[in-house]
């Protein structure tokens, strides 16, 4: 049987008939009546507990995770208000899934528990191969939930992910583990078993003019920069623009012009969102940026970001050794959805064109993205990113 | 370097413990020397060190100056580049929503339905041009506030929720009397009534752009974005209006096509009305000439019960029973009794004409042979013929022909139709009697070699009491409801009957009988 995978969707107003249709259409996608596995993407649009109660109705005996988002990805292409359920059914992999809830009371804890659930279900003798973390995007500290399930399954043990999403509105996410709708929480996945995985991470921002390093941070607020305070570098290279750009959100510009973390012996830069100022000057990202981190301020393209996606998802493929991908998932920072615009869908075909035309892909726009910098050949450890796409592929 | 100042300063160390230990003059001046040699060394090599540390510097300076250079350049990049950015993502909005505009304008002009024609524009579409959530506000009546239209992103109770707000606001006002547009950036720069918008439609921005019908203001289109991520800017201002006017036209067009609708549904209603109105006089019409057929049977059978007293004793008075009779009052008695007997077939006449219209006489429609009743009605007239030296000429198929039909009422026609001939026919002339069977119909005529009917008279023939004016009706009496029998008759045989004639030449009567068979129930006569 190896591994089938089953993909369905809806538009459907009604938040049940949503997740029901949804449903229905994995299952018969997927020729079977019971998968072992629910992965469930959706608008914030939706009633949230309506939804999960349709897809149950379909699917009851199974575990089922998900997150909200700001637009579903599959095969087709990316899609907004929408509802994405995928099913799998497999004798060789084997997912075991867990919860860690209070992120904004203790990340850290939280990312240790979701990994410690998952670890005790896991059959032992089983290979691991990779977590999956679906985080709350908008509370906690998102490198601290990466801590904590390092903590439970080793530093170099490779993490991938996507932090939930809320269509922009930057208010609620919410995450979904079996019957339940939680918000505050990370759920996790645990793979293992007789298959083989491949994670690819890329962002296509190269760096422009002096780094500057940060003098006073704190977790993911940077205070200053070279003694000053740290909007001021957007206020230097916007110029005057500042005042005309003034009632706009800084997200906005900060979605083509990032600032960049510079890790040792690494190819590209971290990227940091700064999602505002606040009143003392200090920009709040998306993201920890540690007191000393060196930041530039980064600028990119569609050409050189859709460049970085076709090289995530190479890198992706390539880790897999020759063996062929069974599903693709892809965890993809709202930035670019927002910077590819009305091509959005061509970084999609982009990856869909290296995995071929029958591999399904599933994800979704993030609020952040976890994955391993470098090939997971290389044992990196996992890193918080933003504007990167993240391809993680299972194959066997 | 730093090893030969220590090296000077040992060597210069040396040579003053040299000094010490051997004080002596010439040793003294010798020392002093070398320690001069080495001061002077020592001078020397701290100036090379010093120019090099100053080369170092003004190169560090260079270096730093390229960076800052290239930083300010760096600065300019971005600049270049937000600006190159802004520009292409209002370029990218613009054709988009230009394209989604064409696609939306052939949608809407291809409906002439109001409520189908803001079913055509869907949220896929609205949020091509860039927004998330649209609102389309009517007046149905001047008079009256606009009603919503049209809600696209919206739950069913917030739309409820928006209807029952009630919304009315100084800048709306200006929307409908100035025709101006409003836009709405974000909550900072809002003023009091807008905030109330922003959070009664659940938007961070919004644009109102007015729908000119006939150039008044009857509505407006309201659009926003709830994520802030979602800017609006005053060039969506310009692709709404290419979208308000779109609508506008759509509007004036699908109003248009109502008023005429209407117009034409209330002529339809009026025809109808009218055509009503016909049937029903047409109705009281039958009525009234069933009531006149009643009437007249009533009358007819009234009639004929004292004629045949009358008759009765005018015979009993001209048998001279009643005692004698002399030669004048025989005469009399002569002429009461040939007027009764005119009166009696008038009488009778008028009754089957009657009863035929009211279907209250018994006609019954068998097979029979038509050529029997021919042969017959020749025997009848066969004295008539001879007196008056008339040909009555026979062209009928030798195999016997049937039809369906009442024989003695056919017997009837041939009497009436051969009997008018005889009377308009000279001695010596012609009445020929043809017969030609057709698919589904047999074809008889009778015509004569008589003085003819004018043009004039031959639509009227068959109408009741209609009598030609000529010599020959001037001098022979006849009641005029012959034809009229006739024709009756015909009718009753689902047959139809016509005349032609010359005036001069002679007249043909026309009819015919059905070969197939009549069921009963379809005699009537219209």
């Amino acid at each position: 049987m190896a591994i089938k995978v089953g993909v369905g969707k809806s538009k459907e107003i009604d938040s049940f008939a949503a997740g029901s249709l949804a449903a229905k259409n994995a299952l018969s996608q997927l020729g079977s009546e019971h998968p072992n596995l629910v992965f469930v993407f959706a608008s914030s649009r939706f009633d949230h507990q309506q939804l999960i109660r349709g897809i149950k109705s379909i699917i009851s005996d199974c575990p089922l995770v998900g997150c909200t988002t700001a637009g579903e990805i599959t095969s087709l292409g990316p899609d907004k208000k929408s509802v994405v359920v995928m099913v799998i059914e497999s004798n060789t992999l084997y997912a075991a899934v867990g919860l860690g809830k209070n992120l904004s009371k203790d990340s850290r804890r939280a990312g240790q528990e979701a990994a410690h659930d998952t670890l005790v279900k896991t059959r032992q003798g089983l290979t691991r191969h990779a977590f999956m973390m679906l985080s709350d995007g908008l509370k906690g500290n998102g490198v601290d939930i990466i801590r904590g399930v390092q903590e439970v399954l080793g530093t170099s043990f490779p993490i991938v992910g996507g932090s939930a999403a809320d269509d922009f509105l930057f208010s609620n996410t919410f995450q979904y583990y079996d019957e339940n709708v939680y918000q505050d929480s990370v759920c996790g996945i645990l793979f293992s078993g007789d298959i083989s995985i491949g994670i690819g991470a890329r962002h296509g921002w190269y760096p422009l003019g002096k780094p500057r390093i940060v003098t006073a941070a704190e977790h993911n607020i940077i205070k200053k920069l070279d003694g000053k305070p740290a909007a001021r570098i957007y206020e230097d290279y916007f110029g005057k623009r500042v005042a005309d750009l003034q009632n706009e959100p800084m997200a906005r510009m900060s979605v083509m012009y990032p600032l960049g973390m510079s890790i040792p012996e690494e190819e590209e830069c971290i990227i940091r969102n700064a999602m505002k100022v606040d009143a003392e000057g200090s920009l709040v990202c998306a993201g920890e940026v540690p007191k000393g981190s060196e930041i530039r301020v980064m600028m990119g393209s569609k050409e050189t970001a859709l460049k970085a996606a076709q090289k995530a998802a190479e890198i992706a493929l390539g880790a897999l050794r020759k063996k062929k991908a069974s599903l693709v998932f892809v965890f993809d920072s709202v930035s670019r959805e927002r910077l590819f615009g009305l091509k959005s869908k061509e970084e999609i075909e982009v990856v869909q064109k290296i995995f071929g035309p029958q591999t399904p892909i599933v994800g979704f726009y993030t609020y952040g993205e976890q994955a391993p910098l470098g090939a997971t050949i290389n044992l990196g450890q996992t890193f918080f990113h933003n504007e990167t796409i993240v391809v993680f592929a299972i194959g066997e | 370097m730093k090893i030969n100042i220590w090296l000077i300063l040992v060597i210069g160390a040396a040579v003053l413990s040299v000094v010490v230990i051997v004080d002596n003059m010439v040793a003294k001046l010798m020392g002093g020397f070398i320690l001069l040699v080495l001061l002077a060394y020592l001078a020397e090599v701290s100036r090379d060190e010093k120019e090099q540390i100053d080369k170092m510097q003004r190169a560090l300076d260079k270096l730093r100056n390229a960076y800052s250079e290239l930083d300010e350049q760096a600065k300019i990049i971005i600049r270049t580049d937000v600006e190159l950015n802004r520009t292409q993502e209002e370029l990218d909005k613009k054709v988009s929503g230009l394209y989604t505009l064409h696609e939306l304008g052939k949608l809407i002009s291809s409906t002439l339905d109001v409520n189908k024609l803001f079913a055509q524009i869907t949220e896929p579409l609205i949020l091509k041009l860039g927004f998330e959530k649209t609102m389309i506000f009517l007046k149905d009546n001047p008079q009256l506030p606009p009603q919503c239209k049209a809600a696209i992103g919206f739950d069913g109770a917030h739309i409820e929720q928006i209807k029952q707000a009630n919304i009315t606001s100084e800048f709306l006002k200006n929307v409908f009397e100035v025709g101006s547009s409003v836009l709405v950036k974000n909550a900072d720069t809002a003023n009091p009534d807008q905030k109330e918008w922003l959070n009664l439609f659940g938007v961070s921005a919004f644009v109102i752009v007015p729908l000119v019908i006939k150039e008044t203001v009857q509505g407006y289109i309201f659009v926003g974005n709830t994520s802030t991520y979602n800017y609006i800017s005053e060039g969506d201002i310009d692709s709404l209006f290419i979208l308000s006017n779109q609508l506008a036209i759509a509007l004036d067009n699908a109003q248009l096509y109502a008023a005429l609708k209407k117009s034409h549904d209330q002529l339809e209603v009026r025809v109808q009305e009218r055509t009503k109105e016909l049937a029903q006089a047409n109705k009281e019409l039958v009525k009234l000439n069933k009531m006149k057929s009643d009437f007249v049977s009533a009358v007819s059978h009234e009639l004929r019960t004292p004629l045949t007293s009358i008759k009765g004793y005018a015979a009993i008075l001209s048998a001279g029973r009643l005692g004698e009779v002399t030669p004048v009052q025989a005469e009399k008695l002569n002429k009461i009794s040939i007027h009764s007997d005119e009166l009696v077939k008038l009488v009778n006449d008028l009754l089957d004409i009657a009863r035929i219209e009211s279907g209250k006489i018994g006609m019954s429609i068998k097979h029979s042979s038509l050529t029997e009743i021919i042969k017959s009605i020749a025997d009848l007239f066969y004295p008539q013929t001879e007196e008056t030296h008339i040909h009555l000429n026979m062209e009928i198929p030798d195999d016997p022909l049937m039809a369906w039909m009442d024989p003695s009422q056919i017997s009837r026609v041939f009497i009436n139709l051969i009997g008018n001939a005889m009377k308009f026919t000279p001695s010596d002339g012609n009445i020929t009697i043809r017969v030609k069977p057709d698919l589904a119909y047999i074809n008889v005529e009778i015509s004569d070699s008589g003085i003819g009917i004018s043009q004039d008279d031959i639509p009227r023939l068959f109408d009741e009491f209609y009598r030609v004016e000529n010599a020959i009706n001037a001098e022979k009496k006849g009641t005029g409801l012959g034809l009229s029998l006739v024709k009756k008759i015909v009718q009753a045989h689902k047959g139809t009957i016509w005349a032609t004639s010359e005036v001069g030449k002679g007249t043909s009567f026309h009819f015919t009988l059905s070969i197939n068979q009549i069921e009963d129930s379809q005699i009537s006569v219209e």
